[in-house]
């Protein structure tokens, strides 16, 4: 069936969310929109930030809840990807800002220039430029002669 | 275990491009600016009165409605004017008893780009658990849905000072 | 207006645009439009200088008696005393430094 959904938003849970706001904003050039709201032990209940046209929503751990960040659960199977105009200037960014390069910056067969890291937080992210135009035809070949 | 009286303490935060001096008075002075006026924010019909800071012996936040024959709801009386520092105020609303009473503080820090204004809204447990104020609501409930009022009224607050020349 | 404290004053003079302000009352009490032509300050910042001037406690603004949309504003005296107080306390303890340092000096120097 169809699901009449809206829209599908981003909520971050992380061990230290202002920091990782600040982070964000180092990196991605994120600004934040909403206020924080806090509860009686301090921790951030909710936080709002944009990454480009994107809102992306925080908080910090809540363990009574069983709302956890990666680096307490392990890491995170969901990986979060960045469109961006200049690849190679937010990957150098966003590795001063304290990421470590899990997948160093290429052009990839598909036509993007890409590369994912890791943040201080335990989030992956893949850092993608849009370079070429590939055809169905030619991403065929370039495929073929990448894997076969 | 948290007490009642921490479970509904609200507080929230928000980071403004202004020094605290500018966040202080945008706060106070441009009150009518940024309060957004309906039924939801404002204390009495028609929704639409000017909100003030009056400093001053007896400084108060007042939503005036009729300047002329002086007709205005008094939200509550100011115990803290320190400007680019401190503010706080007594809060009572309309379906207050006369001896329910509410504090609202707020605290302007300076940090490295500007400004952080963290609002803190105490005293609830003095409310009654079924008190219409609450809507409902009780405890962490309560607390969440009183932050995001707030929340709201602080990100207008932003909006207002990208709205101000710099 | 409840009483000011000095980190408030001191918080309010620091910005050199309040101080050229304060010179300019200091004389006479002055409408905005003429702060404005006296500082080369734009208009909307001058309104923002006085509006933190006036919070602080530092000067008031009256309506002129023949025109309720004239705005004057004036100095508050009384927001410089704590001020005053303190540059005297440490005028004072300054002074007892340099009489003990000259007492020091001259010492070894007879």
């Amino acid at each position: 069936m169809t699901v009449k959904g809206k829209k599908v938003g981003i909520y971050l849970c992380a061990k230290g969310a202002a920091d990782a706001i600040d982070f964000y904003k180092k990196a991605f050039g994120a600004t934040e929109t909403g206020a924080r709201i806090r509860d009686p032990q301090n921790r951030i209940g909710h936080a709002e930030f944009m990454i480009g046209d994107s809102l992306i929503m925080i908080a910090d751990e809540h363990p009574e809840m069983g709302f956890l960040s990666p680096q307490s659960l392990g890491g995170s199977p969901v990986h979060l990807m960045v469109h961006v105009d200049d690849a190679s200037a937010v990957f150098a960014q966003a590795l001063a800002a304290g990421a470590t390069s899990q997948r160093t910056l290429a052009d990839q067969f598909y036509g993007e220039r890409s590369g994912q890291l890791q943040d201080p937080f335990g989030f992956v992210w893949t850092v993608s430029q849009h370079i070429e135009d590939v055809s169905h035809a030619e991403m065929e070949k370039r495929a073929k002669a990448l894997y076969d | 275990m948290t007490n009642t009286r921490e479970a509904e303490t609200v507080r929230v935060s928000i980071d403004l491009a202004v020094d605290p001096l500018a966040a202080f008075v945008a706060f106070t002075d441009d009150v009518d600016q940024w309060w957004a006026r309906g039924p939801k924010n404002r204390f009495r019909a028609p929704w639409v009165g000017i909100m003030r800071f009056k400093p001053g012996p007896h400084g108060r936040l007042i939503e005036i409605y009729d300047d002329e024959t002086n007709d205005h709801f008094e939200v509550g009386h100011i115990t803290a004017w320190e400007p680019g520092q401190r503010l706080a105020f007594t809060w009572r609303i309309p379906n207050f008893a006369p001896d329910e009473i509410t504090h609202v503080e707020i605290r302007f820090e300076p940090i490295d780009s500007g400004t952080r204004v963290t609002l803190e809204h105490r005293g609830w447990e003095a409310l009654c658990p079924d008190h219409p104020a609450r809507h409902g609501l009780t405890g962490t409930a309560f607390r969440m849905m009183h932050s995001g009022w707030w929340a709201d009224h602080l990100v207008a607050i932003r909006k207002h000072l990208e709205g101000v020349e710099p | 207006m409840p009483a000011i404290s000095l980190d408030t004053t001191l918080m309010a003079l620091a910005d050199p645009t309040r101080r050229l302000v304060i010179n300019a009352l200091h004389q006479q009490p002055r409408r905005a439009g003429e702060l404005v032509a006296m500082t080369s300050i734009s208009a909307p910042a001058m309104s923002r200088h006085l509006k933190i001037l006036r919070t602080c406690g530092l000067i008031a603004e009256q309506t002129v008696e023949h025109d309720a949309r004239v705005r004057l504003y004036h100095l508050r005296p009384e927001a410089f005393v704590d001020l005053q107080g303190w540059l005297d306390e440490v005028q004072s303890f300054w002074a007892d430094q340099l009489d003990a340092f000259k007492v020091h000096v001259e010492g070894k120097h007879k």
